[in-house]
């Protein structure tokens, strides 16, 4: 690693993230939660900002994938944050400099073990080329293809027969790649985009702590993000994790973080800031994924759903709904955008999903949704038990959940469960009319877990609170 | 007589401690594995210090492999296209890494050398278009051909079309 170089690829975070932190000022609902979920919000807005209009005017209008729009696009939030910055600076307050708390030791322990998790997957990332499978294969070779031709329709997609896999799946993690590359003026050979991908990581983590605080609290919070950062998949599995070009974990972050926005306002009424930011989070899964186009219509439907779960009463429940549904607008309308935008791109792309088509039967649906449920059940739980990719996780947590399951007796476990329960469910129904499942369990069931992985941790930390809570013999630092 | 609120009450806090204690075991059995993952990769930070791109490029895919890519570059401009054959299987995925380090040129997949080679695919032929032929190989360098040198060759090793 020459400093030189590595300073292209810090530069690449540094192109998403200034737009965050400018977006996250920019968003009154942002720019007043903790300081660690403002950071991970602030990236993934930068992330979905940057990539999705360079994607949009690309698309639309024509604009060129070079370092002048590139530039513009980033630096538009961040002068209009420094100006909202600068218009409302005032001195932080005794009280709200009282309020922070010193951290405990299993907070340290989780905070030791994310950055230095993190910091290896930098050092992981600056150093080494791409080598995974699905980077090559598909996201980071349509990266080639746009800058080289500096649009999102290369000819390479736009025309017919040539030699692209999975010509439809969606830009927003290329085009990221392309604004790195362009931005920083690197060569065709130049790993600088992979930091990029390696920086979801840490966010994820905050993800899940910040989520897990909120309902859980500090203790459960911590717990779960330690055991969340020593796992080996999200972090450097090649086939997936945080080291490779895979769009699996962007997804999880940015769905994970729209729901989250959507369930955890600390104000009983959803602040239309708040989902605005939910709705560019989402927008940015439907154009990371696939699975996107499915995630974040159910994330928006679960967050309208929310004041219904039983134990309200009528009243209270019309009253939330009154307060939440301009929110709930403002979240639906960059879904809706970036819906119109995916179908009106695929338009111009004539090899659709055919590889796709190939691999699956949809007349195996039915029986095989429960003829093959013994068959799919053992081939997911031999992904789960690997321990060079899980360690013991997937075999305790479900006893976790099932001793804690007190701690799941509170009103968000219901649309978490179903959040949860969605990406499993795709990839299950993806085995099931598979010609050869075995395959696709082993090769797809991992992402599909880390695509569930924050609202599934989140349920964790809420068991976890049950179970620290009831455990009187435990040294108070660990557990309160 | 037996109390069985005691009892379940008993079991449960049973249940729960074993849970944290797995808890406990599954951070601990993860804690060699990550710490030696997290140590490899400062490791190599270190020891590949003064590595430029284009070099780290040439350790991963070997000098022999990154000069034949190199070759191929020179000779199909990056608005080029060329026919695609792959000469290993499938699952070895070595036409997805060719196609990846020769993009932005465009490929058009042609088929397995081993498919091309029997008796269904003669009069040896090749689709319409581009010029040169790259066959993939997983454990050798890229080959570039130009289109009737192939089809001449593949007329000398299997007999003519």
């Amino acid at each position: 690693m020459v400093p030189a170089e590595a300073l292209k690829g810090l530069a690449g975070v540094a192109l998403f993230a200034a737009p965050g932190a400018g977006l996250a000022e920019l968003l009154p609902a942002v720019r007043e939660l903790p300081a660690a979920r403002r950071l991970a919000h602030a990236w993934l807005l930068g992330v979905a900002w940057t990539a999705g209009a360079l994607y949009a005017l690309s698309h639309w209008l024509a604009v060129p994938l070079r370092s002048p729009a590139i530039l513009a696009v980033a630096a538009a939030p961040v002068l209009a944050g420094a100006v909202s910055w600068l218009r409302r600076r005032r001195p932080p307050s005794v009280a709200r400099r009282k309020r922070k708390r010193p951290k405990r030791l299993v907070e340290w322990l989780a905070l030791g073990a994310g950055v230095l998790v993190s910091l290896a997957l930098l050092c992981d990332t600056l150093s080494h080329p791409l080598t995974d499978w699905d980077g090559r294969m598909t996201w980071s070779a349509q990266a080639r293809y746009v800058r080289s031709e500096g649009t999102v329709h290369p000819a390479a997609l736009t025309q017919r027969g040539w030699y692209v896999s999975h010509p439809w799946y969606p830009l927003l993690m290329p085009v990221a790649q392309v604004a790195v590359l362009e931005a920083t003026r690197s060569d065709l050979d130049h790993h600088a985009f992979r930091p990029l991908y390696g920086a979801f990581f840490p966010v994820w983590l905050l993800l899940i702590y910040s989520g897990a605080e909120v309902l859980a609290g500090r203790a459960a919070a911590a717990w779960t993000t330690l055991s969340a950062a020593l796992l080996s998949f999200p972090a450097f599995a090649a086939a997936g994790g945080a080291a490779s070009a895979y769009s699996d974990l962007p997804l999880a972050c940015f769905f994970g973080g729209g729901l989250l926005l959507l369930l955890h306002s600390p104000h009983a009424r959803l602040r239309p800031s708040a989902g605005l930011a939910a709705g560019i989070l989402l927008a940015a899964a439907v154009l990371t994924k696939a699975e996107g186009e499915i995630l974040a219509p159910v994330a928006l439907v679960l967050a309208a759903l929310y004041p219904l779960v039983p134990g309200r009463g009528r009243e209270r429940r019309r009253r939330l709904w009154r307060q939440r549904w301009r929110a709930l607008a403002l979240a639906a309308l960059p879904v809706a955008l970036a819906l119109i935008l995916l179908l009106s791109w695929r338009a111009g792309i004539p090899e659709s999903f055919e590889s796709f088509e190939q691999a699956t039967s949809r007349s195996l649906l039915w029986p095989g949704i429960l003829t093959r449920v013994p068959r799919l059940a053992r081939d997911a739980r031999a992904e789960m038990v690997s321990f060079l990719n899980w360690g013991l996780f997937w075999s305790v947590a479900p006893l976790v959940l099932a001793a804690g399951w007190r701690g799941l007796r509170r009103r968000p476990v219901f649309p978490l469960l179903l959040a949860a329960g969605v990406p499993l469910g795709v990839g299950w129904i993806y085995a099931t009319i598979s010609l050869r499942p075995d395959f696709v369990v082993m090769s797809t069931w991992n992402r599909f877990l880390l695509q569930a992985s924050v609202p599934l941790l989140v349920l964790f930390a809420l068991s976890l609170r049950d179970l620290l809570r009831r455990a009187g013999w435990l040294p108070r630092a660990l557990r309160a | 007589m037996i109390d069985n609120a005691a009892v379940l009450s008993f079991a449960g806090s049973v249940f729960r401690t074993v849970a944290l204690a797995l808890l406990a075991v599954s951070l601990l059995a993860a804690l060699p594995l990550t710490a030696t993952r997290v140590a490899r990769r400062f490791f190599e930070v270190v020891s590949l210090a003064g590595e430029d791109a284009r070099g780290a490029h040439v350790r991963v895919l070997g000098a022999p492999e990154a000069a034949a890519l190199d070759a191929i570059r020179r000779a199909i401009p990056a608005g080029g296209d060329y026919l695609l054959l792959d000469g290993g299987e499938e699952w070895q995925g070595s036409t997805y890494w060719v196609r990846f380090e020769l993009a932005p040129r465009r490929a058009r997949y042609v088929g397995r050398l081993s498919e091309l080679a029997g008796p269904a695919r003669r009069p040896w032929s090749l689709p319409a278009g581009p010029r040169w032929v790259v066959i993939a190989f997983p454990h050798h360098p890229a080959v570039l051909l130009d289109r009737d040198d192939f089809l001449r060759r593949m007329a000398v090793s299997h007999g003519p079309g």
